[in-house]
């Protein structure tokens, strides 16, 4: 997919663990890793609307586009 | 709870069907002889040997198509319906059913019984739709995928 997904990066900016994450965007941490590890195929508006406040950024920050 | 109970059946019929098909399919040459001599008193030599070279390629097919069959009770009374093996499995059960149908059409010149369209047809009209099925199916299955993978 050339759809990239950053949250580890913004993870480890704001000194956050994938737990505490989960647990603040009300998913669960399996999910959470389908996202990280780039096997999601789409992600709800909520879901990114709750990350970009969990981690407070933007959108941008958290999805990326890669040519292949 | 009753589908569940329903499909642990159906897993069991499966299976019974799958032996009792492997014994009789082994079984054959006796088979044959006591049905032919039932109709007519007595054994013909080429319409044994027909019976024969029609019937042993026929319930090859048959077992892998229960087996198959089997495999998908399996896999629904795992909890994992749709799963792309099961639309495989239905898809090859359709060639399968393909591959009777031109058996039994070879049936109707060897055994000389026009009473063989039918059943060359019931499995024909069946292996289409089969094929239709195994089509939804992988559909069903590919939304079911995105679905779960939609976070």
């Amino acid at each position: 997919m050339p759809i990239i997904v950053n949250i580890d990066i913004m993870m480890a900016r704001r000194k956050m663990s994938a737990q505490e994450l989960s647990q603040r965007i009300g998913i669960t941490p399996s999910n959470l890793s389908i996202l990280k590890n780039d096997k999601a195929k789409a992600v709800r508006f909520a879901t990114l609307e709750a990350l970009c406040k969990a981690l407070d950024c933007q959108p941008g920050d958290l999805l990326e586009f890669k040519k292949d | 709870m009753e589908s569940n109970l329903l499909s642990k059946i159906m897993e069991k019929f499966s299976l019974t069907i799958l032996i009792v098909g492997i014994l009789t399919t082994l079984s054959l040459p006796y088979w044959v002889g006591v049905i032919l001599t039932f109709w007519d008193g007595r054994i013909i030599g080429w319409l044994y040997n027909n019976c024969l070279i029609v019937l042993y390629p026929v319930g090859i097919i048959a077992i892998i198509a229960v087996w198959n069959t089997y495999q998908m009770m399996r896999n629904v009374n795992r909890q994992q319906p749709f799963i792309m093996n099961n639309a495989k499995r239905i898809k090859r059960v359709a060639a399968l059913c393909v591959g009777e149908t031109l058996l039994f059409f070879l049936a109707i010149y060897l055994l000389q019984s026009p009473t063989m369209v039918i059943v060359a047809l019931a499995f024909g009209i069946f292996s289409c739709f089969l094929f239709v099925m195994g089509k939804l199916f992988k559909q069903a299955v590919i939304f079911k995928e995105e679905n779960d993978l939609t976070i």
